[in-house]
């Protein structure tokens, strides 16, 4: 008797430890969005994001398709670059990975092979303002390409795809 | 199952290290609280959270029909619609004179680190170069809100020792290295979560600091309580660095629920006090603290309901700006801002007139409707016809980082209407730094109130410059004291 209540209290303790807080509250939503280049205001962006099945997933072979790990969903991501001229110029997504590899300390945030982060920042209303949609940024490294997007809901009704 | 697999996990650990370690936690904290843990039995970390929970469970609710997830930890991005919805029995007023953000003293705040301005992929090439991917595989909240406050010093107030150009993405990649290297990362966090004491905040802080040469000006200092009850006191020394203009880093650990601001390092760079009437005349006060969540979400403000100082395993890390050499001087310094005959008089031109102050220190000025007036009051005028500008501008023989003041109006019939009042800084051209609410600054020039301004550190000319966009009357209007100098410097 005396130990298993000794257990309890052992149990209690670790899941007081261990119960930390999981900040991953953040989730991928479709819809169109837009936004522009903080490094460069002339070069703006879009950005799709479809629901798809497991099954289409695994379709796209890690090409423009992500595992969405807080909402239990796939979507399909289109994403297009607007220079100054008007030109618009896709940029693929290649096998997006949970980039903080599972941890809890800090909301999700998926990156590619190329280095081309992926952040979205719908948390459902329920702690944080959803005026902003997603954060799309590459890493320095790759100069030619070098931006961070933050996109909001389009307010234009415009088919990109 | 899960269960079993941390049992599994930790009880090599706790077996081996839980007394040690509980005493460690305990040596870091304040006497009191070591009498306390005597009193109550808390020898380790098991009494330790059955006496958290029962007071977390005490401390954690918060007031009805909250709207969120109830927990103290919340953030909440507007302030009047929270408290209209926890407290709907309260007509709810912010008291503006009990408010503060240290862009009132710096004119700005820190950064929301991972957003543009030093984004994620930065910090994920600083954990490869630091090869600490082992400890941690986002950075820490610790070494990011660092990472955030020692920006806030380069950036703004001028210390580009510590980084050259924050705007340049491999000095700020070098910076976070430098951070993330001197991080002691505790065994109770991993790469899944990590974590990082106060006190280990503070030494990494430090150490950056001293590694760019400044261990003399800029210093980190914590404080950090197991079993809560510090509210007044953290609520105190917040205000106090706020109004000083300077950031305070917030950390919480398992004791304040389960919001964004729990289990995390916030940089709060502003508090805010609200007052409650209620329909029996009686009120309530609640206070606030605005803080950057630093995961880039800088579309928003953030704040938490100040209720959250008073949890426990909380700690607060406050910065000193250090100066080796101060002076003061005072509105009759200017004895000699006067007409021939020894009259006060606004000027409706720009006068140049250098002199000494008794200390023997050099102030080389210039003055546009600016006067030394009834040999008592050093006024600028700028609300009159043909006017509209007034201003004290002043070179210093040195920096001049820091300079306080006091200000009043001369009485509170100026027609300060479409009147600006604002402190500049010389840099290539007069940049407006800081900007005074005359609607709110006192009216008796007896009994004016006092500023703190911090301005770049390379700073050694300033200028006090009064507008008004509608200047009329023969009459000298629009009048703003200045008293109470006092500059310091290294």
């Amino acid at each position: 008797m005396k130990k298993n209540i000794s257990i309890a209290i052992l149990f209690t303790f670790l899941n007081a430890l261990t119960s930390c807080v999981d900040h991953r509250k953040n989730f991928f939503v479709e819809g169109i969005y837009s936004g522009f280049n903080s490094y460069n205001s002339s070069e703006s962006c879009h950005l799709v994001v479809s629901k798809i099945d497991k099954d289409e997933y695994i379709l796209c072979n890690g090409r423009n398709a992500v595992e969405d790990l807080v909402g239990k969903n796939y979507f399909l991501l289109s994403f297009y670059v607007y220079d100054e001229g008007g030109s618009k110029k896709a940029i693929d997504f290649f096998n997006l990975v949970d980039a903080h590899k599972g941890s809890k300390g800090a909301p999700v945030t998926y990156v590619d092979e190329n280095f081309i982060y992926i952040k979205p920042l719908f948390t459902g209303g329920k702690n944080a303002s959803d005026s902003a949609c997603y954060v799309i940024e590459s890493n320095y490294e790759l100069k030619q390409q070098h931006f961070y997007f933050t996109l909001f809901i389009s307010e234009e009704n415009i088919t990109y795809v | 199952m899960s269960n079993l697999l941390i049992l599994a996990n930790l009880l090599p650990l706790l077996l081996s290290n839980q007394q040690s370690s509980f005493s460690k936690l305990l040596s870091k904290t304040s006497d009191s609280e070591i009498q306390m843990a005597e009193s109550n039995s808390i020898n380790g970390w098991e009494e330790y959270y059955l006496y958290l929970g029962t007071k977390e469970n005490k401390n954690n609710s918060k007031g009805k029909n909250n709207g969120g997830s109830g927990s103290v930890s919340d953030s909440i991005t507007n302030v009047s619609e929270y408290l209209n919805n926890s407290y709907s029995e309260y007509y709810w007023i912010k008291d503006n004179s009990s408010c503060g953000l240290t862009s009132n003293v710096s004119n700005n705040i820190p950064i929301e680190m991972q957003s543009s301005d030093f984004p994620e992929s930065d910090i994920q090439r600083a954990i490869q170069v630091a090869n600490v991917s082992n400890y941690t595989s986002y950075g820490g909240c610790g070494p990011i809100a660092a990472m955030g406050v020692l920006d806030y010093f380069a950036r703004y107030l001028g210390y580009n020792e510590i980084i050259s150009d924050p705007t340049d993405s491999d000095k700020r990649v070098i910076l976070a290295t430098e951070v993330l290297t001197r991080t002691h990362f505790s065994i109770f966090g991993g790469v899944d979560n990590t974590l990082v004491w106060p006190w280990d905040y503070k030494s990494c802080f430090n150490s950056v600091i001293n590694l760019h040469g400044l261990s003399n000006v800029i210093s980190a200092n914590e404080q950090w309580t197991l079993f809560g009850g510090q509210g007044n006191n953290y609520w105190n020394a917040v205000v106090a660095n706020i109004d000083s203009g300077l950031p305070v880093t917030l950390f919480t650990g398992l004791a304040c629920g389960d919001g964004n601001f729990s289990q995390h390092y916030t940089n709060i760079y502003g508090y805010e006090t609200w007052v409650g009437y209620g329909n029996n005349n009686e009120t309530i006060t609640k206070k606030f603290i605005k803080a950057r969540l630093n995961w880039g979400w800088d579309y928003c403000f953030y704040y938490c309901d100040a209720d959250i100082l008073n949890c426990g395993q909380i700690g607060i890390i406050t910065y000193n700006l250090n100066y080796s050499h101060s002076y003061s001087f005072e509105a009759n310094d200017f004895d000699c801002f006067v007409n021939n005959d020894g009259g006060g008089q606004y000027f409706f031109y720009n006068i140049n007139k250098s002199f000494y102050l008794p200390n023997g220190m050099l102030l080389q000025t210039q003055r546009l409707r600016t006067s030394y007036i009834e040999n008592q009051y050093l006024v600028l005028s700028p609300n009159r016809a043909n006017a509209g500008t007034a201003y004290l501008d002043i070179t210093f023989q040195h920096h001049v980082p820091y300079l306080s003041f006091s200000a009043s109006l001369w009485s509170g019939q100026e027609g300060i209407f479409g009147e600006s009042f604002k402190i500049q800084y010389w840099d290539s051209g007069w940049i407006n730094h800081v900007e005074i609410d005359l609607n709110s600054l006192s009216r008796l020039k007896d009994y004016p109130d006092d500023f703190i301004v911090l301005l770049p550190k390379n700073t050694s000319r300033i200028r006090f410059i009064a507008e008004h966009n509608s200047p009329s009357g023969n009459r000298n209007k629009g009048r703003i004291c200045l008293d109470n100098f006092e500059v310091k410097y290294n």
